[in-house]
């Protein structure tokens, strides 16, 4: 299994690396933003706590492609370029080798999702009082960032384990939370006057469906014979 | 050959059936080759070679039949099948991005029988860079990394799909030893395919003709080319040929001359045409596996 994780990880190193460049670079940019403000103005435009929401907030918004990218990489990766031919001939069962996938993208999802999180709501609090406006605006858009990631995440891989090619199963990724957008508008405008909550129903559907989507493409891909 | 296993057949599949939408690739394919057997796997391209060995290898859905490898079902126990098999595909995917060094400690740590030694002479005989990436390796080098990886884990079975495709000669050769290397000193049993029918002449100690997913023949190699012969009559003027001999494979008439190939060849081939027809001459001949496996398949053809 050690092996079959440093090759997945290996394969998804050029992914893991877009999302350590976003996390550092997004980091260091807001601070390097807020530091020239308070030298330029010669006052705290940004206090520290709001900065680091922002980072944190804007840095998950950013960190949605890696999402989709390992998703749809997972499987697919190896397809588009048959290195899985090579793997099917070698003796790990199906089960290990998508467990090894799902322990590298999942694990490296959730690393950069959860030192993202940390900084809005862990260091943030640490460094002074969040105002009003940036909790409220944490509050509704890291709910909807995470469950979009769950859905981008849950529909690439999905996706990946029958796709021919990466780019095609990262793009169903992409497609699934628009099309789930225009799904829930849809039913929005047919029934007026608003009949639901249309923020709730989607951030609820994302999970469901993200799940759903990464459980059916996980049992798909072990009983697929095909590499 | 024969070595002592608790399985009568290494390879033994039942009415192996693929089909493609109505084309069947594999059409009812029945095979037995016992253990420490060299077995050549023959057929045009298209003639359901790969497909097979395919299936035998559980990367690719049966429609319908057997597949058992070392006993075992493939279907059922892929995974304990695979620790005992090696196997070289006609492409080889390995992951260009890894070096040889790592491609060999990446399927070593799969094999719970790798043999590091063995790995070692042979990385040595190949002549194989281990820090070389798989990407700047030539084709040839490739096979022969293909092949070190099969056979490493000291399999009891070797299954080889064209694996000289493609390669020049001298590479050929170099493959070709180290096949015959792990034959001899291991007594495994052998199932390779290729068009290159000098190679199955002088490997394989069984044969067997695949066209058009069905198996024309599976025998001993010895009794497939002592026993087929090329028959070239000429017949007296006004003559043609009506009935061929039992065995007849492959026929042409033209002019006078009448050439038929014959399965199962006896002198009493020969009486029976000189008795049915006015002959001026006979002449048999001894037959190539390459004119043999030409004849089979011409004469498939020609039935079409």
């Amino acid at each position: 299994m050690r092996t079959l994780i440093w090759k997945d990880f290996r394969i998804n190193v050029i992914v893991l690396g877009y999302g350590f460049v976003c996390l550092i670079g997004l980091t260091i940019a807001f601070a390097a933003v807020k530091i020239y403000f308070d030298v330029r103005f010669n006052e705290t435009v940004w206090p520290w706590p709001d900065t680091l929401v922002m980072n944190g907030s804007f840095g998950l918004a950013f960190q949605l492609l890696t999402v989709v990218m390992l998703g749809g990489c997972a499987v697919a990766a190896e397809r588009a370029d048959r290195s899985a031919e090579f793997l099917a001939y070698l003796p790990p069962s199906r089960w290990t080798i998508i467990a090894s996938k799902a322990i590298v993208t999942i694990g490296a999802g959730l690393f950069i999702w959860s030192v993202d999180l940390a900084i809005a709501y862990g260091i943030a609090p640490l460094t002074g009082t969040v105002s009003e406006d940036l909790i409220i605006f944490r509050g509704s858009m890291i709910p909807v960032l995470t469950t979009t990631a769950i859905l981008l995440f849950g529909a690439a891989w999905c996706a990946s384990t029958f796709a021919p090619s990466h780019a095609i199963a990262t793009g169903v990724g992409i497609a699934a939370p628009i099309a789930l957008l225009c799904v829930l508008m849809g039913i929005d405008y047919i029934f007026e006057p608003r009949a639901f909550d249309l923020g709730s129903w989607y951030r609820l559907l994302s999970v469901v469906l993200g799940i759903a989507a990464f459980v059916a493409g996980t049992i798909y891909y072990v009983r697929r014979v095909e590499p | 050959m024969t070595v002592n296993t608790p399985f009568d057949f290494a390879i033994e599949t039942a009415g192996l059936t693929k089909r493609f939408g109505d084309k069947a690739a594999v059409d009812d394919l029945t095979l037995q080759i016992p253990p420490g057997c060299v077995f050549g796997f023959i057929g045009p391209n298209g003639a359901g070679k790969s497909t097979t060995i395919k299936m035998l290898m559980g990367v690719l859905r049966r429609t319908s039949g057997q597949a058992r490898l070392l006993g075992f079902d493939v279907a059922n126990r892929a995974e304990k099948v695979k620790q005992r098999i090696g196997y070289v595909p006609e492409l080889h995917f390995i992951y260009r991005w890894m070096r040889v060094s790592d491609v060999v400690g990446f399927c070593g740590s799969l094999y719970e029988t790798w043999n590091d030694k063995l790995c070692k002479e042979l990385l040595a005989l190949f002549e194989l860079d281990e820090r070389k990436k798989v990407k700047h390796l030539s084709k040839g080098m490739v096979a022969k990394l293909a092949l070190l990886i099969a056979v490493a884990h000291e399999p009891e079975l070797l299954i080889l799909d064209e694996p000289t495709s493609g390669l020049d000669p001298l590479i050929r050769e170099e493959f070709l030893d180290g096949v015959l290397r792990t034959i001899c000193e291991r007594q495994k049993t052998v199932m390779f395919s290729s068009h290159t029918l000098s190679d199955v002449q002088r490997l394989a100690d069984r044969v067997g003709i695949i066209h058009e997913g069905r198996l024309l023949v599976d025998c001993a190699a010895d009794e497939l080319l002592t026993g087929t012969k090329r028959i070239r009559i000429v017949l007296r003027d006004g003559c043609s040929p009506s009935e061929p001999p039992d065995g007849t494979i492959w026929q042409r008439f033209q002019h006078r001359e009448w050439q038929l190939t014959v399965r199962g060849y006896s002198p009493a081939s020969v009486e029976f045409l000189q008795n049915k027809y006015p002959v001026e001459s006979v002449e048999v001949t001894d037959l190539g596996l390459e004119d043999v496996f030409k004849d089979y398949i011409k004469g498939q053809r020609a039935l079409v």
